[in-house]
């Protein structure tokens, strides 16, 4: 399934004071409604037109579509192309936009890959009771058009599959409540 | 030291380059108050714009930008041609924040193609004064984000108003648009309210006021 293209910025953003950073290690909360939602987005084909020296992804936003909240945008936490939150309680999400930045000494660079908003988008999820929900896992696809320039769209893709997502996070999530149930579904996707 | 004349450089440089914030909306159809405000070769265009379900308060993000007046209301974006198309692309040029220590990629809207506007309240009857003679709703759209990254949702849209010379005041009808969670219109419907509409318009500028029903047919992507 496609998403449909969405005009890439032709131009990094520089930014001359920092971006918020995202979490690298999953946390525990004291909110027992909330869930560990994950996913993983390759983003290898993501550096055609940039001065940055590695296509790892070092943030994806989510945002919350329903329950409507004053702040609807979540921050999730990265490490190895997987993605996760471990804070959404229940209601509809999706990818809001994911990309990498790096810093430099007079300047940090951001690449953006802003997913359509106001639709459903290839990301769509729903988080109902507490537990472990997983989005899928993504690939970016970039072409060059002469008209338009770099364009890109994002696919769904088999490759890695959850149980490798998983094993990417279990040792980011030690000693939390959600290990144990990150074992649990690694166990049964064997 | 070398690396804050450095920065320096690049936010004197940009600040030069970056031009001023957002583009000017085409010109305002404006809203009639009274048939003593309506010269000759205009006509009132009348109807209401429904959205299903209504936006939830805070589902906008728009207060204290520019599109603040925009909450709850739908842009309509016209042209006297057939020949125009909705513009649904941005361009993006670099500008600095107001605080002077922030670049970022400004998205703009492009309205260039359009001849009017005409700002209407979900849910409430819009009379609005236009020339008399036909015109084409080219593009519908809400404003969801502020000015600094423009997010806007389309209603389907393409349709005519299809106003005869001499027309004193077009019933258009009520256009329903119906949406999901994430604001794609699942469907749309016109539906005739005429008889309370007639009765309504009547009441608010006087029972000579001659009206006439043109629906319009908006359709579904």
């Amino acid at each position: 399934m496609r998403v449909g293209r969405v005009a890439l910025i032709a131009l990094s953003v520089l930014v001359f004071f920092g971006c918020a950073v995202a979490p690298t290690v999953i946390t525990n909360s004291k909110d027992e409604t909330v869930s560990l939602v994950y996913g993983y987005i390759d983003m290898s084909d993501g550096v055609k037109a940039t001065f940055l020296n590695s296509s790892k992804v070092s943030y994806v936003n989510l945002k919350q579509i329903d329950p409507v909240i004053d702040k609807p945008v979540k921050l999730c936490g990265v490490s190895n192309g997987a993605f996760w939150n471990d804070r959404l309680s229940a209601g509809i999400y999706q990818v809001l936009e994911f990309g990498r930045y790096e810093r430099t000494p007079v300047v940090n660079i951001t690449r953006r890959y802003p997913l359509p908003e106001f639709t459903k988008n290839i990301t769509a999820f729903k988080v109902s009771k507490p537990g472990l929900y997983y989005v899928g896992t993504f690939k970016l696809v970039e072409e060059y058009d002469e008209k338009m320039g770099y364009q890109f769209t994002v696919v769904e893709t088999g490759k890695p599959r959850e149980k490798e997502v998983l094993e990417i996070l279990l040792p980011l999530s030690e000693g939390t409540k959600w290990e144990a149930l990150i074992q649990k579904r690694i166990k049964e996707l064997k | 030291m070398f690396y804050i004349l450095l920065r320096s450089f690049f936010v004197a440089f940009f600040f030069a380059v970056s031009g001023c914030a957002f583009p000017s909306f085409p010109p305002l159809m404006p809203a009639v108050k009274d048939l003593s405000s309506l010269p000759p070769g205009k006509t009132i265009i009348f109807g209401k714009i429904e959205l299903i379900p209504p936006l939830s308060k805070g589902a906008q993000r728009i207060k204290g930008s520019r599109l603040q007046a925009y909450e709850n209301k739908a842009a309509l974006l016209t042209s006297s041609s057939t020949l125009v198309k909705a513009n649904e692309d941005y361009r993006y040029r670099l500008s600095l924040s107001s605080s002077a220590n922030q670049f970022f990629m400004l998205k703009e809207p492009v309205y260039d193609r359009y001849d009017k506007m005409i700002e209407i309240m979900f849910g409430e009857t819009f009379y609005v004064m236009a020339e008399d003679k036909p015109f084409y709703v080219v593009a519908s759209e809400v404003y969801m984000n502020d000015a600094r990254w423009f997010g806007r949702v389309f209603l389907p849209s393409g349709y005519k108003v299809d106003i005869k010379s001499g027309d004193e005041a077009v019933y258009v009808g009520t256009i329903r648009y119906y949406r999901n969670e994430f604001m794609d219109i699942v469907s749309v419907d016109v539906v005739d309210e005429y008889e309370a509409e007639k009765a309504a318009i009547m009441v608010k500028f006087g029972n000579k006021i001659r009206v006439r029903k043109a629906l319009v047919s908006a359709k579904s992507k």
